[in-house]
């Protein structure tokens, strides 16, 4: 992602269709899902596919710059729309807690089906504890970090200690299960659901860094300096 | 690991070099200085200026180099080097990286440097995924804490895991440890 220059930043713009904009960045797709922007797009731009849906272009696009290029210097916190960050949050707390770990907990069960078991508890274990833990994360935002939000951006200014506290090690632990599966588990032939399973967690870990990135560069600020928002 | 680290500063700036000196004197570093490159090296760690045009010969002493830059440098040539520290680093910041490269390469056990586990680093090993403190694990096995420490760093590096719980299943997972007694 890193290698993409300022020509292909400049590229995304409001008035661009939306279709060729997942055509030309597939990995959007995810903020598009997270963001609950509903597929069907048309020749529909950006701007009209957003607004359409009751969603704000310009936070829309925000989130898909951090997506894309990871740079907070060019985000403006102060014309973003709140709601819309954390509807994104939610919305990715929804499909990790809906889909994604559920599935991820399905296909690593029976990739290990055959393995001795104590291979199998270890790793339903550790997959239990980043599960569980990862909940609690998600747990802490929607009830105690959300709703204070709007009251924080209102007052222009507040602090929240509990959000930098809750926002850890969870690229570190999906990073060690990866390892675990990748480097010790002793296969016996080659398989391609494990590969299936690897790139699945390799993709959830990149989502994972990407949500926390967002809460970093359109939160963070808000938590800490408060700037006015709508 | 308690053994004093040499450093071999070279510079052709008595600034650079007596600067470095009196904020490596409050430290456990020992510090000798040359204006060139020395065609050999009694020494554990080596810090260049790169304005140095001879500075490249440096890296066939198989040891740690560190540049000590003092103006905007080529990333790329500054990615050959374990380190690097600016002049404007605050002196702690400084040390706390010298500090990390002297971790980074020196291990009192032998086999550190292998891309297995040492016999020692599977013994500290077993001690985390029981729970145990580096403390606890400096006094049963005679350590410094800073070398329990080293030991962790290194079995996390080797083996890219970095939670305990993570480690806990990689001991189960290689037989070092079992399942039942971590319960």
């Amino acid at each position: 992602m890193n290698n993409m220059d300022s020509r292909s930043e400049r590229f995304i713009s409001p008035s661009m269709k939306m279709a060729d904009l997942i055509n030309s960045e597939p990995d959007l797709l995810s903020v598009v899902n997270h963001c609950g922007i509903i597929l069907g797009f048309g020749e529909d731009s950006v701007e009209e596919c957003c607004k359409r849906q009751g969603k704000d272009p310009f936070t829309f696009l925000t989130i898909c710059r951090i997506f894309l290029f990871d740079r907070s210097s060019e985000v403006d916190c102060g014309k973003i729309r709140i709601d819309d960050v954390t509807d994104y949050l939610r919305g990715c707390h929804d499909s990790y807690k809906e889909i994604w770990l559920p599935q991820l907990e399905k296909e690593i069960a029976s990739v290990l089906s055959c393995r001795p078991e104590a291979q199998r508890k270890v790793i339903s274990e550790f997959f239990g504890k980043f599960r569980d833990e990862l909940k609690i994360h998600f747990e802490v935002e929607e009830k105690k970090i959300f709703p204070s939000l709007y009251e924080i951006g209102k007052r222009g200014r507040g602090t929240m200690k509990v959000f930098k506290e809750e926002h850890g090690n969870i690229g570190e632990n999906i990073q060690d299960l990866i390892n675990l599966l990748l480097k010790y588990i002793p296969y016996e032939k080659s398989d391609p659901e494990v590969i299936l399973v690897l790139s699945r967690l390799y993709s959830l870990k990149r989502d994972l860094a990407i949500h926390s990135r967002i809460e970093d560069y359109l939160i963070l600020p808000l938590v800490r300096g408060g700037k006015d928002h709508e | 690991m308690n053994d004093k680290t040499k450093i071999l500063i070279i510079s052709p700036s008595e600034i650079i070099t007596n600067g470095l000196k009196v904020i490596l004197a409050r430290t456990e570093f020992v510090v000798d200085s040359l204006a060139d490159v020395p065609a050999t090296v009694d020494a554990g760690m080596i810090l260049v200026d790169p304005v140095l045009t001879s500075y490249n010969s440096v890296f066939s002493f198989g040891l740690p180099v560190v540049a000590v830059i003092h103006a905007a440098y080529d990333e790329r040539s500054l990615s050959q080097f374990s380190e690097v520290i600016s002049i404007y680093d605050q002196p702690q910041v400084m040390v706390r990286k010298l500090r990390k490269v002297v971790s980074g390469s020196a291990d009192s056990d032998p086999l550190a440097d292998g891309k297995e586990l040492s016999p020692r680093e599977k013994e500290i090993l077993v001690c985390v995924a029981k729970g145990m403190l580096n403390k606890e694990i400096a006094y049963k096995y005679n350590l410094s804490i800073f070398t329990v420490m080293t030991h962790r760093k290194n079995i996390t590096a080797k083996t890219g895991i970095k939670s305990i719980a993570g480690l806990t299943a990689y001991a189960i997972l290689q037989g070092l440890i079992d399942i039942e007694s971590i319960k």
